[in-house]
């Protein structure tokens, strides 16, 4: 029996090593242009049990995650063990998708939180750390005017997430994905329902995160298209990609550093518009990195967020009044006198 | 609930594939398939322990079925990891659909279809003090189970209570005795048939009169009290205890609101905050608390299923050390459960209703302890 060996033509893939692909490729032996697959023929034959035993017997070597992101096949290896909460996340470029991941990074690992939330390790530590690193970039005690590089995706087809995980202070622990997608994907939803399948895996999302962002909605000339575009955007999320209304919507008011901590007013058309579909929808202002002379503090909001995300599901309920609705004897139609 | 295969494949899988479905369709069906050859009640309560209690590596009787899952897992998917650890979501999920399947799917020659009702019991046993699952596609998974077992239960219920119809027109045509021999041949199935209708009968009619004259009694065995002398929490405890013992098996849904009604009444004269389990039980004597547990094979084959019949599980444990306290650790290791949970008066009527019923529908079921 021959094991097949892979080596990556790009020269900073360790796939031949590590067996994670740099640009985190679903499958990447038989999606990625760049890896050729040589048979080392050469291995001696494996066998395990009783000689006759003829079955082919797998012996990957031992995979190290890149810790960047992780493509979907390792975000399942997460949620194979235990219930991970998936956080969709929808907005266009530059709404402040990354800046609220790397924020709550940040916020999480520096201890801001604690006591009501410490963070319990993430599998993409490499990942939040390379979108933070213009932060450590400081010029005249001023942090930088772009504080992360925008979002483009190894896999263009497919999302990459970031993971996180943190306890309560009940000391429950929640873990979470974060799906680091690129302002594109959403401004092509608007445009082009078509593309509306690679949101797919929004279905399974535990709460959608809609990135609005404040100035938009409160400057005069900006805020109908940011209404409209908000609406559109919900349609979608309803009727194309079909996310169940059983999932919360979560508004996610970026950049309220600029208009005084609070959402602007007509933020709560959207709101309104969730409601009108069916969704149970929340409003949460934030600022993840609020601009030199503001009075709102670095990471506002990111409580509420983590809140949010770790929030118990409705209590279970069970009808059992209609059970005994079809009970002739009176004896099988109490109900009790309470 | 195989067709809820794809929506539930959600749970560990973000975006699922036409295969990773065939793949769980064939493992569920190669779960049922053993536990339809076997025809081992147990194999019935680890696979709703699974399903709604899910599998922890810290717990040694998860670990072990844990293994067995995993075995009829690798059965259709060969490079499946051994570690609970790492796929203990994926086992529950499997043991959900497993579990639906026995739930809602038709009984054939091939397929072991008596435990349906006992299924439906052990998971209302299972699920009432459990938190909430930590998220929404869990959640839903369980409701669905949940709404199906307390259909299952409400169904069975009624029918064992269905008044039979005798056609007293078959008297009429047993031919007059001649030969006394042959008469007897004929008349004794229709005579059989007879007393067994007004057996049946009777059964249901003492059903209600036993509930009636309980409520009329206004007395507990269980605290050798009145009822109207009782806390909200001692009338939650021995209501349901006393009445579902009465009843025919499964009680109906009326009779839990039938207790229901005891227990608010309870509570406007006394304190219906809630109350941490261990507080509940410690105002108890040991002899009260080991009433959960019923002295026969059922209450053997419960206590071994802790996250099943937690209640039961304590009643055991007091019965057996003769004091009320030094269960905690054990009973938070063995079921998963805190002794520091809060109850209400409504919720621990809740919990001991579903547990006595689910201990009496196992009676049947459990000639060999496990």
């Amino acid at each position: 029996m021959t094991r097949r060996e892979f080596a990556c033509l790009k020269p900073d893939c360790t796939f031949g090593l590590t067996g994670t692909c740099i640009e985190s490729i679903d499958d990447p032996t038989r999606k990625c242009p760049n890896l050729k697959a040589t048979d080392a023929s050469s291995e001696p034959e494996q066998q395990v049990g009783n000689e006759g035993d003829t079955h082919p017997v797998a012996n990957p070597a031992r995979q190290f995650p890149t810790g960047l992101e992780l493509g979907l096949n390792q975000a399942a290896r997460i949620m194979r063990s235990r219930y991970t909460r998936l956080i969709g996340v929808l907005g266009q470029a530059e709404a402040g998708k990354t800046c609220l991941f790397t924020s709550l990074y940040l916020q999480l690992t520096g201890r801001n939180l604690c006591p009501k939330y410490r963070f319990a390790g993430s599998e993409t530590l490499l990942g939040f750390e390379q979108r933070a690193r213009h932060l450590r970039d400081w010029t005249q005690g001023r942090v930088p005017d772009q504080i992360v590089d925008r979002t483009h995706l190894g896999n263009p087809r497919s999302p990459a997430f970031l993971h996180l995980a943190f306890h309560d202070d009940s000391g429950t622990r929640h873990d979470v994905l974060l799906p680091d997608l690129p302002g594109e994907w959403t401004t092509r939803l608007l445009s082009d329902a078509s593309t509306a399948e690679r949101f797919g895996f929004l279905r399974r999302s535990d709460i959608v995160l809609l990135a609005l962002e404040a100035p938009q909605f409160a400057n005069r000339r900006t805020r109908n298209n940011a209404i409209t575009d908000a609406t559109h955007l919900l349609a979608r999320l309803s009727d194309d990609i079909s996310v169940p209304r059983s999932i919360p919507l979560v508004l996610a008011v970026t950049k309220c550093d600029e208009t005084d901590g609070s959402a602007p007013q007509d933020v709560q058309k959207i709101a309104d518009a969730a409601l009108n579909r069916g969704y149970s929808v929340s409003t949460i202002p934030l600022a993840a990195f609020p601009r030199n002379g503001t009075t709102v503090p670095l990471g506002f909001g990111i409580d509420a967020l983590v809140t949010q995300m770790s929030l118990p599901c409705v209590p279970l309920t069970t009808d059992t009044a209609r059970n005994i609705g079809s009970a002739s004897r009176s004896y099988l139609k109490a109900r009790g006198h309470r | 609930m195989l067709n809820n295969a794809f929506e539930w494949e959600r749970l560990v899988h973000p975006s699922p594939t036409d295969e990773m479905i065939t793949t769980r369709t064939e493992i569920v069906t190669a779960i049922l398939s053993s536990f339809d050859e076997e025809e081992d009640v147990l194999n019935a309560m680890r696979l709703v322990s699974a399903a709604i209690t899910g599998l922890s590596p810290s717990v040694q009787a998860d670990v072990e079925y844990g293994t067995i899952l995993t075995e009829f897992t690798r059965g259709h998917h060969q490079a499946f990891s051994s570690k609970l650890s790492e796929n203990a979501l994926d086992l529950q999920l499997s043991a959900c659909l497993a579990v639906g399947e026995l739930l809602t799917r038709k009984t054939t020659d091939d397929t072991w279809g008596e435990p349906r009702p006992l299924i439906a019991g052990l998971i209302l046993s299972a699920h009432l003090l459990r938190p909430v699952p930590a998220g929404t596609h869990l959640k839903a998974a369980q409701e669905i189970l949940v709404a199906n077992a307390s259909a299952v239960l409400a169904r069975c219920a009624l029918v064992a209570r269905l008044r039979p119809e005798f056609d007293e027109g078959v008297f009429e045509k047993v031919p007059s005795p001649g030969n006394v021999s042959e008469f007897w041949n004929q008349f004794k199935p229709v005579l059989a048939s007879a007393f067994q209708s007004i057996s049946k009968a009777s059964s249901i009619d003492r059903d209600e009169l036993e509930a009636l004259w309980w409520l009329y009694n206004d007395f507990a065995n269980t605290f050798a009290k009145k009822l109207s002398e009782l806390s909200a929490f001692d009338v939650a405890f021995a209501s349901p205890l006393e009445l579902v013992d009465r009843a025919l098996c499964p009680a109906p849904v009326s009779l839990k609101n039938i207790i229901q009604g005891l227990v608010a009444r309870a509570a406007q004269s006394s304190t219906r905050t809630a109350k941490s389990l261990k507080s509940i039980l410690s105002a108890w004597t040991p002899k009260v608390v080991a009433a959960m547990r019923l002295e026969d094979e059922a209450g053997e084959c419960a206590v071994a299923f802790p996250k099943i019949f937690p209640l039961t599980w304590i009643a055991n444990r007091v019965g057996q050390s003769g004091v009320v306290g030094g269960w905690e650790q054990e009973f938070e290791a063995k079921s998963g459960l805190k002794a520091g949970l809060k109850l209400s008066p409504e919720a621990l009527a809740e919990q001991v209703f579903a547990e006595r019923t689910a201990q009496r529908l196992l009676l049947p079921f459990c000639g060999e302890s496990p």
